[in-house]
């Protein structure tokens, strides 16, 4: 089906932006109303839930090297219930795709071409990327690592631009209502953090010799840095007005002013948060077309990518209708249906894995990158 | 140089008079019957001391009279002893006779007929069954001058010619070493160019060997004019805008690419080298970057570098913040800017696009034109309408500024293709971002790293060392690394080689 394979520092970059591209595009904002000034906490909590999906994602990749979380589930469950619980994961793959889409297409329509259509915006970034996935996963791996140095530039530098108009004591009280709050906030980081298990679907492509966990627990890392970092940046800066900002990073960038130079760069910052985006929408787009594919049995996924991707742009204008809807789902049914399925579903699935093998029914690969022939 | 005969029929001749026959006279015939219509080709009679008369073939133009007289006709007529008695001639008294170094001898039609049109002269004495082949070939050929397109101000000044011969030479001077292997394929079905195809053997891997010769004995080309015939012939995607083959004019150039492994494509009568496989960085990489001291070639490729950027998306920035993201520009700036469009009528997309295509016409007028009249076009063009159509209000003065300096940019490119195919694809980004501002430029790059991600030249991805990422050619992409330290991590990696094959070579006794 996938011809192309992908390194582990590949991997890692494209889950790093895969996952961290939006984040900070909304979290420090929905995390600040309900954690206020102690929202820098948040992703710390969200992490763990990292951790266990690429536990767990890594655990089934042992079990079953060869195949993603759709070709497994359905060996595991048998042919109806995996089949259901096929198309439920094929649902909210679509769901989330449509709305990270629609995330973009906000974002650009509502800071910069200020009187253009969603919808023209939307089919203009799903038709690039739906060309690059026709490329096949070793494009994306590539674009990740060549983007990620950007990316990961500009985390930086914007902070250190705005340390002129931070004030470090807006941090105070810290934990003025106790964990409470921190805890309330800390859904939505987790949120971001469990569609870590995704990599599951992009497992089966990798190559090389470097440690899997290595490479798959730093881009949980980078993102926890990038998240406590611009979170800290933006509580600075803005103090509680945070959550008052839809895009609050955006904003912050705005105040950018040195030396009458460099001013007004939020236009930069928008362009490499479109390459960003890029990586997003296409991996995400790429997982749902593979995801068909594996679950309808369609040997070539290519003829799939451009219907595909005109049903994203459907599910990203029919989603919600405003942006602060799309926080409200952030925060409520979509948080419960993100967990069933990208932590408990897993689960389950790691579970009757491990039984099966007690029993003898599945063999566990030690080191699943060396060659069977033994 | 020696044509090897290829298995190729001559189509052209017909099919009743390509026969050998054991008479020499009724060969000679038949020639005559080939080459009917053909004034240039010469048909010499004459005799032997021994009275028996002989017929010498050429072309006019591609021998050397001298040579022929001084070692073929005069030995043969005034020095040819027959060895027996018999009345026909001898293949071993003629070769005793003429004096003539190259001289080979051949039985069939098709042999004889490409060898002549190559340059040899045709020796066929009537009573014999074999017909003399005799290299004295001397044609008018263009010296080796400083190639134009590939100018250095530091280093070897020769270039290639139109002459295969020449070139061969130019690079066998340069690496004199019996691994350089110079191997000959005829291709073009009327043509009859000849193509060699030079490796270093040992250094070019033999996958990418057998890929190049795969590729050109595929060629079924009818003509093959210049080495352009053959590389659109070679190239992988041939619908990718980025040339895929690198072009050199230098031998220099060919030869530190042949030190590298890659292969090099000499086409017979083009003066243009093909290498393969071309990577993106080679193409940013001049010669002169290794002749001069090593930070001036690090800081002229980081210009290199820039100014790509520049040439790709300088015209698409501005048109798409000039239209949509004006509060990028500082206050100060954006007022004289404002100043100057005020009269203009067009919006900023049309006025690009409208400069652009006129530097792009006077750019070609200023290739095709005689020498003496293009600088009459570029003072008229650059100064005159440059000037003319700002106070016209045609266009607004930062808007010609932008575009100079994109033509300066893209010219600031070593490879002339590259920058041909820069030049072209900066169009269409300044299309989407007239539409869709920098998100539309953004998109067009991204389109085209993607393109460039899945670009391969002979397997090779073409951004290889970038993406894939290979750390241990960052030290000729991020920097222009002196000289000597080349020299000494490669032999401390030989050093470490040799250890290992030799621990290897233990571990295989205590194995054994």
């Amino acid at each position: 089906m996938e011809q192309g394979r992908i390194t582990w520092p590949q991997l890692g970059m494209l889950m790093y932006l895969m996952v961290g591209a939006t984040s900070v595009l909304i979290v420090p904002s929905v995390t600040a109303k309900y954690a206020h000034q102690d929202l820098w906490m948040t992703p710390f909590i969200g992490s763990v839930v990292g951790f266990v999906a690429i536990y767990m994602a890594l655990r089934l990749y042992r079990y079953y090297p060869n195949q993603s979380i759709i070709q497994y589930g359905e060996h595991l469950l048998g042919k109806w219930i995996g089949g259901a619980a096929n198309l439920v994961w094929l649902f909210f793959l679509w769901q989330n795709t449509g709305v990270i889409l629609r995330e973009y297409g906000e974002f650009i329509v509502g800071s910069v071409l200020l009187r253009t259509p969603q919808s023209v915006v939307s089919i203009c970034l799903i038709f690039v990327c739906a060309l690059a996935i026709r490329g096949g996963i070793e494009v994306l791996g590539k674009f990740a690592l060549l983007i990620t140095p950007l990316f990961l530039g500009f985390v930086i530098f914007i902070p250190l631009l705005l340390t002129p108009e931070m004030d470090v004591l807006q941090i105070t009280p810290v934990l003025e209502n106790g964990w409470k709050p921190v805890l309330k906030g800390s859904i939505l980081p987790m949120e971001w953090f469990m569609e870590y298990v995704l990599v599951s679907f992009m497992l089966p492509y990798a190559t090389g010799q470097q440690s899997p966990w290595r490479w798959l627990s730093l881009p949980i890392i980078l993102m926890l840095g990038t998240m406590v970092l611009l979170n800290l940046t933006c509580l600075f800066v803005f103090g509680d007005l945070t959550s008052m900002y839809t895009f609050s990073v955006f904003n912050a960038a705005k105040y950018i002013s040195l030396g009458n130079i460099i001013e007004h760069i939020e236009a930069i910052v928008m362009v490499l948060w479109i390459m960003g985006g890029f990586v997003q929408i296409s991996s995400w787009y790429y997982i749902l077309v593979i995801g068909t594919a594996q679950s309808f049995h369609i040997r070539d996924y290519r003829p799939l990518v451009f219907p595909i991707g005109i049903l994203i742009v459907a599910m990203s204008l029919w989603i919600v209708n405003d942006l602060s809807e799309m926080t409200k789902l952030f925060a409520t049914s979509g948080a419960v249906f993100a967990a069933v399925v990208q932590i408990c579903y897993p689960a389950l699935l790691l579970l009757i894995a491990w039984w099966k093998h007690k029993t003898g029914e599945t063999k566990y690969r030690e080191r699943p990158d060396s060659p069977s022939a033994t | 140089m020696i044509i090897v005969p290829s298995a190729m029929p001559l189509q052209e001749a017909s099919d009743a008079n390509m026969v050998w026959s054991s008479e020499g006279k009724e060969n000679v015939k038949n020639l005559e019957n080939i080459f009917h219509h053909c004034s240039d080709i010469v048909f010499f009679s004459f005799s032997f001391q021994g009275g028996q008369q002989a017929s010498l073939i050429y072309v006019d133009g591609m021998v050397d009279n001298l040579q022929i007289d001084e070692h073929v006709i005069e030995p043969l007529v005034t020095r040819y002893e027959q060895d027996s008695e018999e009345d026909g001639v001898t293949v071993e008294s003629v070769r005793r006779t003429l004096t003539a170094v190259k001289v080979k001898t051949h039985t069939t039609m098709q042999e004889v007929v490409e060898l002549m049109l190559s340059g040899m002269t045709i020796l066929i004495p009537h009573q014999s069954d074999t017909a003399f082949s005799i290299e004295a070939i001397q044609f008018d050929k263009r010296s080796v001058t400083e190639p134009d397109a590939e100018s250095v101000v530091r280093g070897p000044r020769d270039g290639f010619v139109e002459t295969m011969q020449s070139n061969t030479s130019l690079l066998r001077r340069r690496i004199r070493s019996p691994k350089l292997k110079i191997q000959p394929i005829k291709r073009g079905k009327l043509t009859h160019t000849t193509i060699n195809l030079v490796y270093m053997e040992g250094l070019a891997s033999e996958q990418l060997l057998e890929e190049v010769k795969r590729r050109l004995d595929n060629i079924t080309l009818e003509s093959i004019l210049d080495s352009g015939y053959v590389e659109q012939c070679l190239e992988d995607n041939p619908y990718s805008p980025f040339p895929q083959l690198l072009t050199t004019e230098r031998p220099d150039v060919a030869s530190s690419h042949l030190l590298e492994g890659r292969v090099v494509i000499l086409v017979d009568g083009s003066p243009v080298a093909l290498i393969a496989p071309a990577l993106w960085v080679s193409f940013l990489q001049s010669p002169e970057d290794y002749y001069e001291r090593h930070f001036f070639g690090t800081i002229v490729r980081w210009l290199r570098y820039a100014s790509i950027f520049v040439a790709l998306l300088g015209p698409s920035i501005y048109v798409a913040v000039i239209s949509y993201h004006q509060e990028m520009i500082p206050t100060a700036l954006i007022l004289t800017m404002a100043k100057a469009r005020a009269q203009v009528p067009f919006p900023a997309l049309v006025e690009a696009l409208l400069m652009e295509l006129m530097f792009e016409a006077l750019r070609e007028a200023g290739a095709r034109l005689p020498k003496q009249v293009g600088s009459a076009v570029s003072i008229v063009g650059a100064l005159v309408i440059g000037q003319a159509a700002i106070s016209a209000g045609l266009v607004s003065a930062p808007m010609v500024m932008v575009v100079a300096i994109t033509g300066v940019a893209s010219f600031i490119v070593p490879h002339y293709n590259l920058g041909i195919s820069v030049r072209l694809l900066r169009f269409p980004i300044i299309l989407l971002s007239g539409f869709l501002g920098l998100i539309g430029t953004m998109m067009g790059f991204i389109l085209l790293v993607t393109h460039l991600l899945t670009l391969k030249s002979f397997g090779v991805p073409y951004l290889t060392g970038v993406a894939p990422f290979r750390s241990s050619m960052m030290k000729d992409i991020l920097i222009r690394q002196p000289v000597w330290v080349e020299n000494m991590t490669k032999e401390t990696d030989q050093m470490q080689n040799a250890e290992q094959s030799s621990d290897k070579a233990n571990q295989g006794n205590g194995l054994g």
